[in-house]
């Protein structure tokens, strides 16, 4: 949650219209949420009991960190989206890893 | 990935692995698969801000995607020498972008005195709004792009920024134009001038055609001179002054120009 949080002021227009994660201003990210989430990521995944949601919050924070869209380390998400799915498999998580991998292999890959 | 969730049947009715589909086909340059796609999207799409966004997405995909969808595409008007090119939303966001992103979608080159005059950011953000807004409304009754027509040996040059203020409104319409600055004193003004004249009175509810010029402008008021224009008294501007041709004009002029 502090990792959604952390973008919000990004997260859309004055008037209300969406912004993708893509081509926010991430200047505009809260810094100190996210390292303050990043921080309870790590303790979670360390404890090695952790479930879908401690994945699902280590992807966010994956994100959180990047400095920009291609700077974001898609590797790392494709791996997790790979937990996730033997975690808690869903055509949700599918979809969701297959953007990852479209980011990470090109959008050919994503699709076919 | 996508297409095998697809093909397993699930997914179908989520709005966002339809807008994916369509964003990664958008990437791979597969416009009408694009188009598709994002349509699906809109089509299950409830949240407002959502809907808008996969309605922007759509709007500025390429001319033939927008073909496959049945969406009007606006017919180029030629003149003698020259070719007008309706502005669509997709080439106003590349433009935006970097103006020599429009040289490939018009096959046309762009040279350093690109953007003329008038037709600025802040032209060319109005009419991408308005375009985005409602695209049947505005398609072909914003900004032009004129470029020379293809000749044997020379590569088909942009030369001018021209076009009307927005669709009919009381039986009116406006034109603009601005001519880079090394394709001046060669004419094409007064070309622009008579396609745009002639393709605003092909449409029945349009009786009037306005332009408005600088008082000290002589060059311009002579193009509109040329071309069965009168001058009908002061502009909106303190400078400016009105010109105007009418519908009933053209008949007794036997057709005009």
């Amino acid at each position: 949650m502090l990792l959604h949080e952390s973008r919000r002021a990004a997260r859309t227009t004055a008037d209300g219209q969406v912004i993708l994660l893509d081509d926010q201003n991430r200047t505009l990210w809260n810094h100190a949420l996210i390292a303050e989430g990043s921080a309870l990521v790590q303790r979670a995944l360390a404890s090695r009991r952790f479930g879908p949601y401690t994945i699902q919050a280590a992807i966010a924070a994956v994100h959180a960190e990047a400095a920009s869209a291609t700077a974001t380390d898609w590797a790392q998400i494709v791996g997790l989206y790979d937990v996730l799915m033997r975690a808690d498999p869903s055509p949700v998580v599918e979809l969701n890893r297959a953007v990852a991998v479209a980011m990470r292999d090109g959008p050919g890959l994503g699709l076919h | 990935l996508i297409d095998a969730l697809f093909a397993r049947g699930e997914l179908a009715h989520y709005p966002l692995a339809h807008s994916a589909r369509a964003d990664l086909c958008r990437r791979l340059g597969m416009s009408a698969d694009a188009a598709v796609s994002y349509r699906k999207a809109l089509e299950l799409a409830r949240q407002e801000p959502e809907r808008r966004f996969i309605q922007w997405r759509l709007a500025e995909l390429s001319e033939p995607a927008q073909r496959a969808l049945g969406a009007r595409v606006i017919p180029n008007v030629r003149t003698q020498r020259l070719v007008l090119v309706a502005a669509t939303l997709e080439h106003i966001v590349a433009e935006l972008k970097d103006p020599g992103r429009l040289g490939p979608l018009l096959g046309a080159r762009v040279t350093e005195g690109w953007p003329p005059g008038e037709y600025d950011r802040a032209a060319m953000m109005s009419f991408r709004s308005r375009l985005r807004e409602d695209p049947p409304r505005y398609a072909g009754w914003l900004s032009w792009y004129v470029m020379t027509a293809e000749a044997a040996g020379t590569q088909p040059t942009l030369v001018a920024a021209a076009g009307f203020m927005g669709p009919p409104e009381n039986g009116a319409v406006e034109i603009g134009y601005s001519v880079i600055p090394e394709a001046r004193s060669l004419g094409y003004a007064t070309e622009i001038v008579e396609a745009l004249t002639r393709r605003a009175f092909e449409v029945e509810a349009v009786h009037r055609v306005v332009a408005e010029t600088d008082a000290s402008n002589a060059s311009s008021q002579r193009v509109l001179e040329r071309n069965g224009f009168v001058r009908v008294g002061a502009g909106r501007e303190t400078t400016s002054v009105r010109y105007e041709k009418t519908r009933s004009s053209l008949k007794t002029n036997g057709g005009g120009s």
